[in-house]
């Protein structure tokens, strides 16, 4: 008898146990969760929580430590709201914070958006909340942005209204030069690539590297690529690979993938490019190491602290002598865009929107523009400006003069995958991989994609 | 009466059993089956986005893929690799620690570490030991005379998965000699002092006692090594992320990439379902094989 009364306790002991560990929440009870009178899943009754992913996290950079410092003084602001940064500089690893999130039913709040054809996914299965109503209750929140970058979240194109992203900071690839080095040497600043493959033999000899090239960041390809596609064709090439009336293994394409080949092989790139990235770049350029960095407007803020920034000099990426008519042809625009998630309705919405406004606000752009002493790229206009830094003044004087602008051609394609097929592709220029075979591997994985 | 007695013990022992298993269900046979289930589908990974039907087309996608023979090959050579760099060397450390050396705690604690360290910062140590402009190895390399050898290890579609396989023994050794040791303590050592006295030399010491008698543990390290080998995923992100383009890809690699980069769920699940599927064959064919020569 008492050992079944024994029996009997032990087994209801672990029953309850067990029932005990399975009844916590599951993703789909997380979403519904946003509806209840606590908000998002927040311990107190006080606070809703709300949580944000960029790519700032690095104290390092000038940008990302003032948006980690805004952080702290929004929570100070608002102390009805929790806000938890989650950001992470790695953009893959970013992406996949954010897709995670995104499965398992419990989207981040407010996160950068890249925008662009790639993600319409997101905008049409409603992952991303239209801005539009927002935009038209409170004209001064934007009033003082730059229209023309709110394209790429401007869905129009695929039958969907509204308006998904407030742009970021707007870039433009462009070259940095050490011009004390050509001065050494008694070289002019090449703007054109044939003037780089001329002085390219007299720098190495001097044991320079041309032009440094950080391979091991796989969107350093991607970025030479389009940059060097627009200088070549203009947007020609980009319409006809998005449209497909051009192929990746085609002529055109072959042929620019070839140059980058015939530049490594040329030594213009220095040594073991698959070593280093684009951090490794810039420690090239401020070591004086690299002659030449091609880089973009995202870190002029950072090479102003170099020791030889006065040595440094910004200019367009190089044109081809033989192609003058797309000189001024860019890569660049938006960089990405703040978005959000939570829907109107939502306990969480009115502090999701908060948060939106204020890292989207006049005053956080002024702060920054403060904080970087008017370097840099903004997407707004300033009704005070600030007398800006050389390299700043520089690549305005450029940037400023651009006939055109797109970002990497494979973000205007529905595909989601291209973009990191391609940037992974042309890694394997430094592997001494052939253009055609490179081409050819990307049309491959494009036709398995249209096939399926 | 003695069947009444048998099945009350059966139903106490099913109920005592009961909840774990459905908590084994609810972490294990569930999620597997749901692998298995999504990996009939096309989705892109966003809940409200309709996941369409496609039979076997993404394991059909999955194996004429360039990239299953790139990762198939890349596994062979894990697994090569674990018995040529592990084994031997996890059983040298294994003796050592076994032996009476002095400070024989320390050697033991000092091979152990690496098990401890975090993947992601053996990669990064390693990727600084490698580092081909002016890194220890390079510098090594220059010193003993081999200045125009390209040590580019990582960086080399020829050699990344070599280097990565270096790498991985180096973390691995130390968790794999406990697995000898405790083999080894297991030897009863009267039968070496046996084997001493009737003149057994110590190579066939080894060879004719020591070996056999360590068959659990080859079984065990057989079974991680191979295992281990399939599944392999952070090192190898960790260090090339599967490049340069695809020459290191393992399917650890392809699945995340296919999940998180792609958004091709369905496909990835189908990756997960082959790891699971040629996981659970590949043990079963080394257990019976085991099994097999113990009967013999």
């Amino acid at each position: 008898m008492r050992r079944k009364v024994l029996s009997f306790v032990i087994i209801a002991a672990i029953w309850m146990c067990s029932m005990m560990a399975c009844s916590n929440s599951t993703p789909d009870e997380n979403t519904e969760s946003k509806n209840t009178e606590n908000g998002n899943g927040g311990g107190s009754t006080d606070k809703v929580t709300i949580r944000i992913l960029t790519r700032y996290s690095n104290p390092d950079n000038v940008r990302e430590k003032y948006f980690m410092d805004m952080v702290d003084k929004f929570n100070e602001e608002n102390p009805d709201i929790d806000l938890q940064d989650i950001s992470i500089s790695d953009e893959n690893s970013r992406d996949t914070k954010f897709k995670t999130s995104v499965s398992s039913g419990d989207p981040i709040e407010v996160f950068n958006f890249l925008g662009y054809a790639a993600n319409v996914d997101y905008v049409e299965n409603g992952v991303v909340t239209d801005l539009s109503g927002v935009m038209e209750e409170d004209l001064a929140w934007t009033s003082h942005y730059i229209e023309s970058l709110f394209g790429p979240v401007n869905y129009g194109d695929y039958g969907i209204e509204g308006i998904y992203g407030i742009p970021t900071t707007p870039y433009g690839v462009c070259v940095f030069y050490n011009k004390a080095i050509f001065d050494e040497l008694g070289l002019e600043l090449p703007k054109t690539w044939e003037a780089i493959e001329e002085a390219a033999p007299k720098l190495i000899e001097a044991g320079y590297i041309p032009m440094a090239f950080g391979a091991k960041d796989n969107y350093r390809g991607g970025h030479f690529l389009t940059a060097l596609s627009m200088k070549k064709y203009g947007t020609d090439l980009k319409d006809a690979l998005i449209g497909g009336e051009e192929t990746w293994n085609g002529e055109r394409t072959v042929e620019l993938i070839s140059y980058m080949e015939k530049l490594y092989s040329d030594g213009v790139f220095g040594d073991n490019q698959l070593a280093y990235g684009a951090d490794g770049e810039l420690a090239k350029l401020e070591s004086g190491e690299a002659a030449i960095v091609f880089s973009g407007s995202w870190n002029i803020g950072t090479i102003n602290t170099f020791e030889n920034a006065s040595d440094i000099v910004c200019k367009g990426f190089p044109y081809f002598n033989s192609n003058p008519e797309y000189k001024d042809m860019w890569m660049g625009g938006p960089d990405d865009f703040m978005s959000i998630s939570s829907k109107p309705g939502d306990d969480d919405y009115e502090a999701t929107v908060r948060v939106l406004k204020f890292f989207t606000s006049q005053e956080y752009w002024e702060g920054l523009y403060q904080a970087q002493n008017g370097a840099g790229t903004y997407p707004v206009t300033f009704d005070n400006v600030i007398e800006a830094d050389d390299i700043t003044n520089q690549f305005n004087e450029y940037y400023g003069n651009a006939a055109n602008m797109i970002g990497e051609i494979e973000q205007y394609d529905t595909m989601a995958s291209l973009m990191d097929i391609v940037r992974t592709e042309l890694q394997t220029i430094f592997a001494d991989d052939d253009a055609l075979s490179i081409g050819e591997r990307i049309q491959a994985e494009v036709d398995a994609y249209k096939g399926n | 009466m003695i069947k009444s007695k048998h099945f009350k013990r059966t139903a106490e022992s099913t109920l005592l059993a009961l909840p774990a298993f459905i908590i084994y269900s609810c972490i294990i046979i569930y999620p597997m089956f749901s692998v298995f289930h999504m990996s009939f589908f096309k989705w892109n990974g966003i809940p409200s986005s309709p996941m369409e039907f496609v039979g076997l087309n993404n394991y059909i996608s999955f194996f004429t893929d360039a990239k299953f023979q790139t990762a198939l090959f890349n596994i062979c050579i894990f697994i090569l690799s674990g018995f040529v760099l592990i084994l031997p060397v996890s059983f040298f450390l294994a003796t050592v620690i076994q032996s009476k050396i002095k400070a024989k705690r320390f050697f033991r604690i000092s091979y152990f570490v690496p098990q401890v360290i975090s993947r992601t910062a053996i990669a990064l140590m390693w990727y600084f030991l490698l580092y081909p402009e002016g890194g220890p190895v390079a510098t090594l390399f220059k010193v003993i005379g081999f200045e125009n050898v390209n040590v580019n290890f990582l960086g080399s579609k020829v050699w990344a998965i070599y280097a990565i396989t270096v790498i991985n023994a180096w973390t691995y050794a130390g968790f794999n000699m406990l697995i000898f040791s405790s083999g080894l303590t297991a030897i009863p050592n009267e039968i070496n002092e046996v084997a001493t006295v009737d003149g057994a030399s110590k190579f066939q010491r080894l060879r004719y006692i020591t070996i056999p008698m360590l068959k659990g543990s080859f079984q065990l390290f057989i079974l991680n090594c191979v295992i281990g080998s399939i599944t392999t995923f952070e090192m190898v992100y960790a260090t090339t992320g599967g490049g340069p383009g695809s020459a290191s890809e393992v399917f650890g690699t392809l699945l995340y990439k296919n999940a998180f980069t792609y958004n091709n769920y369905g496909y990835s699940n189908a990756i997960g379902s082959f790891l699971i599927i040629a996981s659970f064959i590949i043990s079963l064919i080394l257990n019976a094989v085991f099994s097999r020569g113990e009967k013999e």
